[in-house]
């Protein structure tokens, strides 16, 4: 029995961010739905249910983004973290509010999709 | 007599060897297979230009002509009929055209693909961080060059610049894998290619001149802009840094003169100066394929004295050519016409040109391009440098005693009379030929001085060397006046001219 795609909920500030990688997991075949500010996350987070799990690059981004992602572990998406830099303070952050993990940009395409597979099957 | 009868058979030998030096050309991939690099002198230095079907590096610090050598090589395709591809990564193709046109080419019939950043990326819409550069544009920057050659099939690829490909390869490994495979694409479609990098000290190109087919290095130096080559796969070439000059019409590229590889049969006959006595002092004149230094004091006449030689020269029809350096031409002409030297209508005849030499205008290897179209498309016979000093100071560059040396050279292979004047600055005394090192050079040397005479300043003439025949030992006075030159009978009875220190040996009034 084929299951249904997942769908993943994509956040960045850059618009050509969210391109690529909506493009990429396209192949992979996720569906994915995107987000590049607050009022678009906030919308996405009312139905919680739409999403299996969350990819969110933190960049462009102020403290408020730990809100939304308090709200995703409510809802128990899971979600990864996208820092621009290795940072313990990020990392620890990250995790705190629920994050399954951090990976530093730039990604690694077949690095990234392993990861993603990890944290759907958890 | 019997040193010539001696020296011939090694000379025959010498020739013989030179002429199995001399064709690597031939030796390796034929002249006529070659691709011309749309620059004389760099095919020249290439041996007839760059073998077919191969990857050749450009490379160069930034303003080093790196682009315009990639457009005559286009360019030269495209006169040619050939399918010409220009890949550029940087400079946009608006921008590459009009530079062209201001260059005087023509890009029509050129196919460009265009693989620089447009402006659009800076905007916020394009720039992106989540993936490196070699994940998200490696792919479709192959895709786009693959359709094109494709589509082309071009017989000619100019790149810049391929050391861009670096940032879309993941790591150094990738980077030489993916160059290596590129260029060897490029080959399979069958196209010659030339591609350029920007190396630096901190990310330096090294790899790619290991991976191409030949490496030709631009610089542009204090002293000028120079072109060498490093490496040249399946064929010699001319070592050594060779003077190139971007113009508005494009690069030119100067070889350095290698005078065992010019040479043609002449006469070796003497050429009189029309001055029986002075024919007398040289036993005949000077001889063709010769050097001779005219040394002497400041205006002593040994200008002059040259001129005399190209005057004679005129008469039977040959052009000759002076190179000034110091003297002005219109006053060098005034003052020949004043001595009974016809300058003026030797020059309407095309049977003299006088050429003033502007200082530091020129590298050794410029002047003596100059010097060899004269030699080889006017057909001249005498060739004068007024003066070694000029020379010196005038020319750019370092080593330049070492490119006179081979000017000469040259100049003597090709059986011109070579008359290099030489000022000495000690107005009497001690006789010096030169103050420079290069008396070695001359197969003659004729020497000028002042003499005093009974509180008279005088003129004498005389030589100091003569290799090919024997000369008159003792010195001759000679007198420059509005009749012409005039050299009077020999001085037998003075002594200590060489020393500066004049004495009669006999009476006097024999003498007067």
């Amino acid at each position: 029995m084929e299951t249904a795609p997942r769908t993943l909920l994509l956040v960045s500030h850059l618009p050509r961010n969210l391109l690529l990688l909506a493009d990429f997991l396209k192949n992979a075949g996720y569906t994915t739905i995107t987000a590049s500010n607050y009022e678009e996350f906030d919308q996405i987070l009312n139905e919680p249910q739409a999403i299996d799990g969350g990819l969110i690059d933190i960049a462009g981004f102020d403290s408020a983004i730990w809100t939304r992602c308090e709200h995703l572990r409510a809802a128990k998406v899971p979600f990864l973290i996208f820092s621009p830099k290795q940072s313990a303070a990020i990392q620890q952050a990250s995790l705190s509010h629920g994050a399954k993990g951090v990976m530093v940009k730039p990604l690694v395409v077949k690095e990234l999709i392993g990861v993603i597979r990890s944290i759907l099957e958890d | 007599m019997t040193t010539s009868k001696k020296s011939l058979p090694s000379d025959e030998r010498n020739l013989s060897l030179r002429q199995q030096s001399l064709p690597p050309a031939e030796r390796t991939t034929p002249i006529s297979s070659r691709v011309s690099t749309g620059v004389t002198g760099l095919d020249e230095i290439l041996f007839g230009g760059l073998i077919p079907k191969r990857a050749y590096l450009l490379r160069g610090g930034p303003g080093c002509g790196k682009t315009t050598l990639g457009m005559h090589f286009l360019m030269e395709g495209v006169t040619r009929g050939e399918r010409s591809l220009f890949i550029t990564l940087g400079e946009p193709e608006n921008e590459l055209k009009a530079n062209a046109q201001s260059l005087g080419f023509e890009l029509d019939q050129m196919h460009f693909l265009d693989l620089s950043p447009n402006a659009e990326f800076f905007t916020e819409m394009q720039t992106y961080d989540i993936f490196s550069p070699a994940e998200v544009e490696r792919e479709p920057v192959t895709q786009q060059i693959l359709d094109q050659i494709e589509a082309i099939r071009p017989q000619r690829v100019f790149l810049d610049a391929m050391t861009q490909f670096r940032y879309l390869a993941t790591d150094s490994f990738q980077f030489r894998k993916q160059v290596l495979s590129f260029l060897r694409f490029l080959v399979e479609q069958g196209a010659t290619i030339l591609f350029t990098s920007e190396g630096s000290v901190s990310v330096p190109d090294d790899d790619l001149q290991f991976m191409s087919d030949g490496v030709i290095h631009l610089n542009f130096r204090p002293e000028g802009r120079t072109l060498s080559v490093s490496k040249f796969r399946g064929s010699d070439f001319h070592s050594g840094d060779h003077t190139m000059r971007l113009t508005d019409h494009g690069m030119f590229v100067f070889p350095r003169l290698l005078p065992q590889q010019h040479a043609q049969k002449f006469i070796k006959e003497v050429i009189a100066s029309g001055v029986p006595e002075l024919d007398e002092l040289l036993h005949g004149g000077l001889e063709r394929g010769t050097i001779s230094i005219l040394s002497g004091p400041t205006g002593v006449g040994k200008t002059t004295l040259g001129l005399q030689f190209m005057k004679e020269a005129a008469g039977r029809g040959e052009r000759s050519v002076v190179y000034t350096f110091e003297e002005l031409q219109e006053t060098l002409m005034q003052r020949c016409e004043s001595l009974n030297i016809p300058v003026r209508a030797m020059v309407e005849r095309g049977t003299l040109s006088v050429v003033q030499i502007e200082p530091l205008h020129f590298t050794p290897d410029e002047f003596a391009r100059m010097v060899r179209t004269e030699v080889e498309q006017q057909h001249a016979s005498i060739v004068m440098i007024d003066s070694i000093s000029g020379y010196s100071v005038s020319l750019r560059g370092e080593e330049v005693s070492v490119h006179l040396h081979a000017l000469c050279k040259y100049l003597q292979n090709m059986g011109v009379a070579v008359l290099l004047i030489n000022e000495v600055h000690s107005i009497a005394g001690e006789l010096q030929v030169s103050e420079l090192a290069i008396s070695y050079l001359a197969d003659n040397i004729v020497f000028l001085r002042y003499l005093e005479l009974r509180g008279e300043i005088r003129k004498v003439i005389g030589v100091l060397k003569k290799r090919l025949s024997n000369f008159e030992r003792t010195l001759r006075e000679i007198e420059m006046s509005r009749y012409g030159i005039k050299v009077g009978r020999p001085l037998t009875n003075l002594q200590g001219i060489l020393s500066g220190r004049i004495s009669f040996i006999d009476s006097p009034s024999k003498e007067e």
